[in-house]
């Protein structure tokens, strides 16, 4: 309805003009396209071909493994903020956690593997190699159960009582990233853990040294092409878990109305506890796998939250779907690495600039509602 | 003419206005006068005092902080991650405005603005900066709202960040305290307004004893007295200024007598210990304006008498070195209490106002507030603004507070969550929560270390571990935070003290008898963290008191306290029964 005198609003004659809308569309995805071929001409009048090509694969494959490693932890936060709407400030402490866990369970199993009185001796024997995976893989799988059941616990004790105050609970997340945080720096110190400190230990042959060389400059971490295979592992498991399983279609219908999964039958208590124990244990998984890659350390937590925040809310954060995060990572993680290689003073803010780019336009995020 | 006349009108309401003025805000007043008279109490030397001021000037910067983060979370329900950028930007720009070398040549003209008008910019800058992060909300609701903030917070951040030349970098940028603050005149201002609000406090007193004329206002007023005369003793240069005290605490014990005589407390037992004589018109005078009169001027030349020579001691020290930090700190702590004061008011006149109303209403259900009519946008873009100038006006007072300012200390996201804590600790949409939220938060901080140390002979290193579980305690056991959840649960104690009776005599509590324990809690709290030997006196004879006149009660009503507890017993016994 226009009336007469009414202001010119682009956005009803948008409306209005469907065949020029189509048309500005066009138009403004030409000029992106255009943009981004001339930033690459750009990069490789300046880095020269052979330059641009390593570093392009380069920034290519950390930041798969970065966006993995991140949509692992985000997944976790993306559940508990969906289907209990807490925002977890304690998240990038579990994160951290799950570094320190992974580290301390991994020197144990492995002394336990070393040790010539016991049974696993005879097992591996001299193959330090298959030790070391093997210990690395429980060290993973420890810090999951760990955290899962220390986020279980954090919510049938406390956070239990607080549903529907979204306040007091951002107040009691931060108390326990406080108390977390600090207890890590009490028993680890505030600097750097990595597993460089073994000497003995076969571990960083394989995850840490261990390359990929393709000749002319194209050499890739191993263990960063492992990070991409772990993370697409496990975002196919959940994916299939949430589309097959009773719990995953009880969890996703949860995160669209929890009121009435709950008058349909659900036990909405017992699946909040159960999402609290995958989330903190996701977080648990991926800070351990981060552990070989860039080390543990207690300062970890508020950086990686921040980072959750962002993926969040760019995949969708109020009723989102859960390919949201999956993408809101790759986009997160890939920009990231793309401008540490290419523009290194936008790196920090990069993903900031995106966030609000997508904001913008879609303000309920890639896949939520406004 | 007309308009002369208007004017002598307009002041002549403005002066009759005082008296109730005085007495819908009876708390505020105690707090205030006690705040404003803490300084007197230092020398020009060391002093305890000065390091509690300091840290007092700490706690009421942040309080504004997190005043303007309740404005925009308690009232019009905007949660706002980015709101250090507020912070942020006054603190540097005070930074920039008092060191003329730190900006390229065409930006530094910013440090030909006088002091106090800087102030005023900072705000502006913060407003400006608040009216952008306005601009998003119409589209943006909820979590995408506070996560654009984040990022317009995390722009300036790492702004200041990759330009060290301006920021300072690590090292971090030295800020000057401002000329004006280390001026006498600025400092006798202040000593002025603080004598102002002493006169209110007495005269706030007056009133309140002319209108409480049964026992229970002589039971209150009296501790007040007694304190406030101590307090002159102990911390005044001579015994003198006491005696003047206890000399107008004579004067209104009278003055309540007199009171006491025409009034009439039960209008059926009339006629039966009243006697009205012819004297009634004359001690109408004397009890309105020659006493209250009396009082004042005898309380204020007791206060000059008392602590004079400190303030001339201070304006000495202006004469001879005005660059050392004894003078800086109580200038400072009056300026930024003068400010949160204001900030208080206008903050209460905020929320009560139609717009007050109206940025509720949207809080609360935006689809129906837009369909009454009001524009939810603009409500929250004044609300950004408002708020963004008072978080500016905080970060221009942080900044010299500091000395030393970074990237980290000013816009760093840990500010953003302290804003929080305070805010929800001390309960959101409660005027005086953020403030006492602040207080506890930061007085934990700097003295949890020391405590655990000393007091549980534990590693020092825990401090922030207890700081997390007394979080969790706190919203465990308070969810709605201090003031909110006390005040929901003292509604019921409220009620029974208003119907404490012995005898046929009443010595319930009324609305208007909680500021006495305001101004106690106040003096009590500051000399407690003055850790003060020469305090125990005070809480002796606090006692001593109390203690006497429950032992006159006990004396007077013994045989009605006995039916009391008598009949409670017997409720007791049959309860116990009923439960067998």
């Amino acid at each position: 309805m226009t009336m007469k005198g009414e202001r010119f609003s682009p956005r009803i004659y948008m409306e209005e003009n469907p065949k020029i809308r189509q048309i500005l569309k066009i138009a403004l995805v030409v000029v992106f396209v255009i943009i981004g071929a001339l930033l690459v001409v750009v990069a490789i009048d300046v880095y020269t071909w052979n330059g641009f090509v390593v570093r392009a694969s380069k920034s290519l494959v950390d930041g798969l493994a970065l966006s993995m490693l991140l949509f692992l932890m985000v997944s976790g936060f993306f559940l508990i903020f969906g289907l209990c709407d807490v925002i977890n400030f304690a998240h990038g402490a579990f994160f951290m956690l799950g570094g320190f866990m992974g580290f301390v369970i991994y020197i144990a199993t492995e002394a336990v593997f070393l040790d010539p009185t016991l049974p696993f001796y005879l097992l591996f024997g001299e193959n330090y190699f298959a030790l070391s995976v093997v210990a690395f893989i429980v060290s993973a799988f420890g810090a999951t159960a760990v955290l899962a059941l220390i986020g279980g616990g954090i919510e049938f004790f406390t956070i239990r009582r607080l549903y529907g105050n979204p306040i007091a609970q951002i107040l009691l997340t931060v108390g326990f990233m406080f108390i977390i945080t600090q207890m890590a720096e009490i028993i680890w110190a505030p600097s750097q853990i990595t597993f460089d400190i073994i000497q003995w230990s076969q571990i960083s042959y394989f995850f840490i040294s261990g390359i990929i060389d393709f000749g002319g400059g194209l050499q890739f971490d191993l263990y960063r092409i492992f990070l991409i295979f772990l993370g697409l592992a496990v975002a196919g498991l959940m994916f299939v878990g949430f589309k097959k399983t009773r719990i995953g279609l009880q969890i996703q219908a949860g995160i669209e109305d929890s009121e009435m999964v709950e008058a349909l039958g659900t036990d909405i208590r017992k699946l909040f506890t159960i999402v609290f124990m995958l989330g903190a244990g996701l977080a648990g998984l991926s800070g351990a796998v981060l552990v070989p890659w860039i080390g543990a350390n207690a300062g970890h937590g508020l950086t990686y939250l921040i980072f959750a925040f962002v993926i969040v809310v760019v995949g969708g954060a109020h009723y989102g779907r859960f390919e949201g995060t999956f993408f809101g990572a790759l986009i997160v993680g890939l920009s990231m690495q793309f401008t540490a290689y290419f523009i290194p003073f936008l790196e920090n803010i990069i993903v900031f600039i995106i966030m609000a780019i997508i904001l913008i336009i879609r303000p309920g995020g890639l896949t939520g509602h406004a | 003419m007309h308009n002369v006349k208007n004017i002598l009108d307009t002041i002549k309401e403005i002066i009759l206005g005082i008296p109730s003025m005085l007495s819908s805000n009876k708390t505020i007043i105690a707090v205030l006068a006690f705040l404003f008279l803490l300084p007197m109490g230092t020398t020009a030397g060391t002093s305890p005092t000065r390091a509690l001021l300091s840290l007092i000037t700490q706690i009421l910067i942040f309080a504004l902080l997190a005043m303007s983060f309740d404005l925009q979370l308690g009232r019009s329900a905007l949660l706002n991650f980015g709101h250090v950028a507020l912070f942020g930007v006054g603190a540097y720009f005070m930074a920039f405005t008092l060191d003329a070398d730190v900006l390229p040549p065409p930006f530094n003209l910013i440090a030909a603005i006088p002091y106090p008008l800087t102030l005023i910019v900072a705000m502006m800058i913060g407003g400006a900066l608040g009216f952008i992060m306005g601009l998003t909300t119409s589209r943006m609701r909820g979590t995408a709202f506070a996560f654009i903030a984040l990022a317009i917070a995390m722009f300036i951040y790492n702004f200041f960040v990759e330009n060290p030349d301006i920021s300072g970098g690590e090292t971090g940028l030295s800020v000057a305290t401002p000329d004006l603050i280390r001026t006498g005149p600025f400092y006798l201002l202040f000593i002025t307004l603080a004598f102002v609000i002493l006169a209110a406090f007495i005269g706030m007193m007056i009133l309140y004893i002319k209108k409480r004329t049964d026992y229970t206002g002589l039971i209150l007023i009296t501790p007040v007295m007694v304190v406030f005369t101590c307090f002159t003793f102990v911390f005044g240069r001579n015994a003198y200024g006491s005696v003047f005290l206890f000399m107008a605490f004579l004067v209104m014990i009278v003055l309540y007598f007199m009171e006491r005589r025409k009034s009439i407390s039960d209008p059926l037992q009339y006629s039966e210990n009243l006697s009205i004589t012819g004297g009634v018109k004359s001690s109408n005078i004397v009890t309105t304006y020659i006493l209250p009169s009396t009082i004042i001027i005898i309380v204020l030349s007791g206060i000059v008498v008392s602590f004079g020579s400190n303030i001339a001691e201070m304006v000495a020290l202006w004469i001879e070195d005005s660059s050392i930090f004894y003078f800086t700190i109580p200038v400072t702590y009056y300026l930024v209490l003068t400010c949160l004061v204001i900030t208080y008011v206008f903050i209460r006149r905020l929320i009560a106002s139609p717009f007050g109303r109206m940025v509720t209403a949207v809080a609360q259900n935006e689809e129906r507030a837009e369909a009454l009519g009001y524009s939810s946008h603009r409500a929250k873009i004044v609300v950004l603004v408002i708020s963004g100038a008072i978080a500016g006006l905080a970060g221009a007072f942080y900044a010299p507070y500091l000395r030393v300012i970074d990237p980290h200390s000013v816009l760093g996201v840990e500010i953003t969550i302290n804003a929080m804590l305070y805010t929800i600790i001390g309960g959101i949409g409660t005027l005086f929560g953020p403030i006492l939220g602040t207080g506890v938060v930061v007085y934990s901080e700097l003295n949890l270390v020391d405590f655990i140390t000393e007091g549980l002979g534990l590693p020092g290193q825990l401090w922030l571990v207890v700081l997390g579980v007394m979080y969790i305690f706190i919203v465990l056991f308070m969810p709605f935070g201090i003031v909110g959840s006390i005040g929901q649960r003292s509604s019921n104690l409220k009620q029974s003290l208003r119907q404490f009776n012995l005898g046929r005599i009443n010595f319930g509590l009324k609305d208007a008898d909680y500021w006495v324990f305001g101004f106690l809690g106040i003096m009590g709290l500051i000399l407690f963290l003055l850790e003060d030997i020469r305090f125990l006196p005070f809480v002796i004879g606090i006692f001593g008191f109390l203690g006497a006149i429950g032992f006159l009660l006990l004396i007077v009503f013994r045989r009605e306290i006995w039916a009391k507890t008598k009949a409670s017993g017997g409720r007791i016994k049959s309860r116990l029964r009923r439960r067998k």
